[in-house]
């Protein structure tokens, strides 16, 4: 038996030992949470919905219709190739959790080459048929089907849903469910390359097949020797770049979030010691005194907070995988993204919480017990820090003797206390808060996108042509002011740091009358150069998307040859920017505006015209209700201001729920830690809070006073973490988002809520500890124990 | 002024139950100096609690001008303590973090200049005039006594209650605490509890308790007759 042993002082002090392992639990399992849900929810999915990439890869074309013999005769003739098969595809978006989006390949092949690719992915028809040759049917992996909530029989196109199946203009029909752990979607080859499939935005290419044991030399033959601005290859590398990348952004963005949290836990966990350690000075003095050296004292004393915090450590990750398999089983998998919850993936974020948290309590006691005078303990029989705690009066000034029950002054005789408390609050709330500010300064950032529906609207035809009775009725409504032939594509993409790194903006080919026009009606000015003129391939961009790439006047849009900016798509012909339109004075009015001559873009463009719509003054929000209401139909597309903006929004709210259900985990373990640490705080102040109330200071007013000062600490933390966002917010704008031409809207109320949970929770959590404790006050036995 | 009825006081300890006072009965007048008397254990300071509504008795009652204890609130009770009675225990504590001065005013009926004038004044008085911003661990055992009594005092309450206020202190230092509280009495009455008898001489009435019953009370004429004859 060694009474000296970390077991020994575990067993005894259960309490504390529990609460410290607790709190590191906890914090574990919040950032174990936090990591491992985004990675699950937003990074690896997309992994794991294209693995078929580990199976074969795809050849296409880009910006031609077909790739050029000599490449095919290339992918037949290498000695790594098993399996060369033609192959058209058609890509769908298919959602998560949380508002993630991933893209996915239906895939078109003949008859006869379905049952080598089903082999070759270990797939098994599970229900239903195989797709037939010219027929629209598709045959679904159950977790694709599942997630996007269809069954066989159901047919589904962009009129189900404009986001997932943007491409998808003639209906498609599920024949059949896969089974097996790579997910497919096949179709007929036929069907799709024939005249009603082809109206689909099909792509037309190889599947190829490597020999066994060969993918790697496969993948790098591709990548080297067929890889051209004018052939895009998608291979395994292909889809793990993407998630490295995302992943990137996970670890760019979790890190600080990660760095604080632990940062504000060390302060609380080294808080909580301190407490622990200053009621045994007496103990330790006279344990030194009787012959234990200093080292095995500081020795013991980080052994005691070291057992805690590896077994928090080990019983935080524990309880994250348990929670990560429930959420797997519940809410991930019912929706075709079910995941194994042992992940290891956050586990680097949270291995270095334990040695944080030794090294910190290492640092406590060497520094407290270099202190110990064992003399003074037995002289004095008592060796109290407590007197060092405060400086005299006379160097601190008087203070206020008139209130000395303020908050202001007990936190002025209670410095590290109040810092403690203040700071680790704060750190928290910055930590939260920072993941909304980053994405609300994305969210904020891409609005101008919105505006260019703030004068007008658009009706977009749907599998055929808008009919001419349709356009007569929107020409004749009385609402409308003006209608304009208009056809949209995407020439250039704008990134918006840190969700959006490659937003399409659209650029609107209309003549040159109706441009003239549209320039005026948005009130947009030249800041450089000229409008593009009719018939040419000139283009006139917004500043923001100049600035953003770096684009000027002169500069050669879509050339695959020299992009005009890393990752620029190329397009079927180039064009030349002309003018820059300058930026609107403010966020609210800025708009993304881009034009081309309809004339030009006719002789090359791959899809119908569209309208836009230009109401009478004061009759937008009549002539959108209408749209919506009359003309939204299968065959037709409107785009107004307000069923756009609430597509938007509902997309980030779900992202923004799932934040929230991240935060709160931090906030939960947040308020339990720094109410635990009031606990404490508390404890130590329990003679003093006895001898009040036997004074006559009723519980009420004590009660009172303690909650005021929580709420002193809580708003003062409060305020430096609005300073805090402050900065980031500043440092976001003129660190990043002005040399990208993006402006953040500082008003935006929402990041800023998210600054409230943590003091707020802290301060509900403290208020029922303060209440239990002090409804167990009792004045008599402290005395009594006292005297 | 303030008189307890039949009070007694039972507690548990363990299983069983102790008798910590049985049927006492006895009153304070305005300005009087009571001393309770006895060894360790006696029930002395049960008495002090029950007198100053810190603890209820079993049975019995006491009563504040007539008012009893009983049809209070916890509140009243507390109240009571705040306007009407002080406390001098036999440790200081005194509140770590303030200073004399802060400590005193803790007590004061109203926290604003002139109040903390009258607790400098009264500190002054009591000989620290010139540690008013000390904090207590800057201060002799004698010193936190007398700012615990000055805490007691600056409210002027009605009985000030004194348990064991010289246990800790050196006979010296004892007896100067003990005159500072017996001039409280132009003011209003003392109750102190002692095991000490030297501290009680000029008491007007003292209370001997033996196992949680009263065995005697003397006033100060049946003492100097007593001494007389001796």
């Amino acid at each position: 038996m060694n009474p000296l042993s970390p077991l020994t002082y575990y067993r005894r002090h259960k309490a504390l030992s529990l609460m410290l392992m607790g709190l590191l639990a906890l914090t574990v399992m919040g950032l174990y949470l936090f990591i491992g849900l985004a990675q699950e929810t937003y990074i690896a999915p997309a992994f794991a919905i294209n693995r078929y990439f580990t199976k074969f890869s795809l050849v296409q074309p880009d910006q031609k219709p077909s790739l050029d013999p000599e490449t095919a005769a290339q992918i037949r003739a290498n000695p790594d190739v098993a399996q060369v098969l033609p192959q058209n595809d058609v890509r769908i978006k298919v959602a998560n959790v949380g508002g993630a989006n991933f893209p996915f390949h239906l895939i078109g092949l003949q008859e006869a080459d379905i049952a080598a690719v089903l082999t070759q992915c270990g797939v098994m028809l599970k229900e239903g048929q195989l797709p037939q040759t010219g027929t629209n049917g598709v045959a679904l992996s159950e977790a694709i089907a599942a997630s996007l909530q269809l069954k066989i029989g159901d047919t589904f196109d962009r009129t189900k849903d404009e986001k997932a199946y943007t491409n998808i203009v003639s209906p498609l029909r599920l024949v059949g469910i896969l089974s097996g752990d790579v997910h497919l979607g096949i179709m007929s080859y036929e069907y799709l390359g024939g005249s009603e499939g082809s109206r689909n935005q099909v792509t037309d290419g190889l599947l190829v097949i490597a020999r066994p044991g060969r993918e790697s030399a496969m993948e790098d033959f591709l990548n080297q020797s067929i890889r051209n601005p004018q052939t895009k290859i998608y291979t395994r590398r292909t889809i793990s770049d993407q998630v490295s990348r995302d992943q990137s952004l996970l670890y760019t963005l979790g890190f600080p979030i990660v760095l604080l949290v632990t940062i504000a836990v060390v302060l609380v966990m080294g808080a909580i010691n301190q407490l622990a350690f200053a009621p045994r000075l007496t103990e330790f003095g006279t344990l030194h005194a009787i012959g234990l050296g200093k080292e095995r004292l500081v020795r013991r004393l980080t052994l005691e907070t070291a057992g805690p915090a590896l077994a928090g450590w080990g019983i935080g990750v524990l309880l994250a995988w348990g929670a990560m398999a429930f959420l797997s089983n519940a809410v991930y998998a019912p929706r075709g993204f079910g995941f194994n919850p042992i992940s290891l993936t956050a586990l680097p974020f949270v291995i270095l919480v334990p040695p944080v948290v030794i090294g910190s309590a290492l640092l406590t006691a060497v520094r407290t017990l270099g202190r110990l005078d064992a003399v003074a303990v037995v002289e004095r029989g008592e060796l109290s820090l407590e007197g060092n705690r405060f400086r005299p009066a006379s160097r601190m000034g008087v203070g206020s003797p008139s209130q000395p029950l303020t908050s202001v002054t007990y936190y002025r005789r209670h410095v590290y206390q109040a810092a403690v408390l203040m700071g680790a609050t704060l750190l928290l709330i910055v930590a939260t808060a920072t993941l909304f500010f980053l994405f609300a300064a994305g969210t904020d950032a891409i609005r101008p996108l919105l505006n260019n529906l703030s004068r007008m609207s658009a009706v977009s035809p749907n599998a055929q042509p808008l009919d001419a009775a349709t356009i007569d009725r929107i020409r004749t409504y009385p609402a409308v002011e003006r209608v304009i032939n208009v056809y949209t594509f995407s020439p250039v993409k704008i990134s918006i740091p840190p969700m959006f790194p490659d937003q399409p903006v659209e650029t609107l080919c209309v003549s040159a009358e109706d441009m003239a026009y549209l320039v005026e009606l948005h009130r947009l000015k030249l800041a450089d150069g000229r409008l593009p003129r009719q018939g040419t391939n000139e283009i006139v961009i917004p500043w923001t998307v100049a600035k953003n790439r770096n684009i000027r006047v002169g500069d050669v849009i879509g050339d695959p040859a020299h992009p005009v900016y890393p990752g620029a798509p190329s397009l079927p012909v180039e064009v030349v920017v002309s003018g820059i339109f300058s930026p609107a004075d403010t966020l609210a009015d800025d708009t993304w505006l881009s034009f081309m001559s309809l004339e030009f873009v006719n002789q090359y463009r791959e899809s119908d015209l569209s309208l836009i719509v230009i109401p009478r003054a004061g009759q937008k929000a009549a002539l959108d209700a209408w749209l919506e209401s009359r003309i939204a139909g299968e065959s037709r597309i409107v785009l107004t201001y307000g069923n756009q903006r609430a597509a938007y929004q509902k997309e980030m709210g779900a992202m923004l729920f799932t934040f929230s259900l991240m935060e709160s985990v931090i906030a939960l373990m947040a308020a339990l830690a720094l109410a635990g640490l009031n606990y404490l705080f508390l404890a130590q102040r329990q003679a003093e809070l006895s001898v009040l109330q036997a004074l006559g200071f009723p519980r009420r007013e004590l009660a009172g006073r303690i909650l005021r000062e929580m709420f002193f600490t809580a708003s003062a933390a409060w305020l430096a973490g609005m300073m805090g966002c402050i900065l980031i917010l500043l440092f976001l704008q003129q660190g990043i988002f002005t040399s990208m031409g993006l402006r953040l809207n500082f008003f935006n109320p929402t990041p800023w809520l998210f600054t409230l949970p943590i003091p707020i929770a802290v301060l509900a959590v403290g208020t029922v500890t303060v209440t239990w404790m002090l409804s167990r006050l009792d004045p008599i036995a402290i005395i009594e124990r006292r005297s | 002024m303030l008189h307890g009825e039949n009070l007694t006081l039972d507690y548990k300890d363990g299983e069983g139950l102790v008798e910590a006072l049985h049927d006492i009965s006895m009153a304070v007048e305005d300005h009087q100096f009571i001393g309770i008397l006895g060894p360790s254990g006696c029930g002395k300071s049960s008495l002090l609690y029950l007198l100053s509504g810190l603890r209820r008795p079993t049975k019995g009652e006491v009563y504040l001008d007539d008012r009893p204890y009983g049809k209070m609130s916890e509140r009243e009770r507390t109240a009571l303590r705040r306007t009407e009675f002080g406390f001098v225990f036999q440790q200081h504590f005194l509140i770590n973090y303030l200073t004399a001065l802060e400590n005193v005013m803790v007590s004061a009926p109203v926290q604003d200049k002139a109040h903390a004038e009258q607790a400098k004044a009264l500190l002054a008085d009591l000989g620290l005039g010139n540690k008013l911003h000390r904090f207590p661990y800057e201060l002799s055992g004698g010193e936190r006594q007398r700012v615990a009594i000055a805490r007691a005092m600056i409210h002027r309450p009605r009985v000030i209650f004194a348990d064991e206020p010289t246990g800790l202190l050196d006979r010296r230092t004892g007896l100067q605490v003990m005159a500072l509280l017996r001039s409280y009495r132009e003011q209003g009455s003392l109750i102190a509890v002692t095991h000490n008898p030297e501290i009680l001489a000029e008491a007007d009435l003292i209370i001997r308790l033996r196992d949680g019953q009263i065995v005697s009370m003397e006033d100060q004429v049946t003492r100097k007759t007593k001494e007389a004859d001796a």
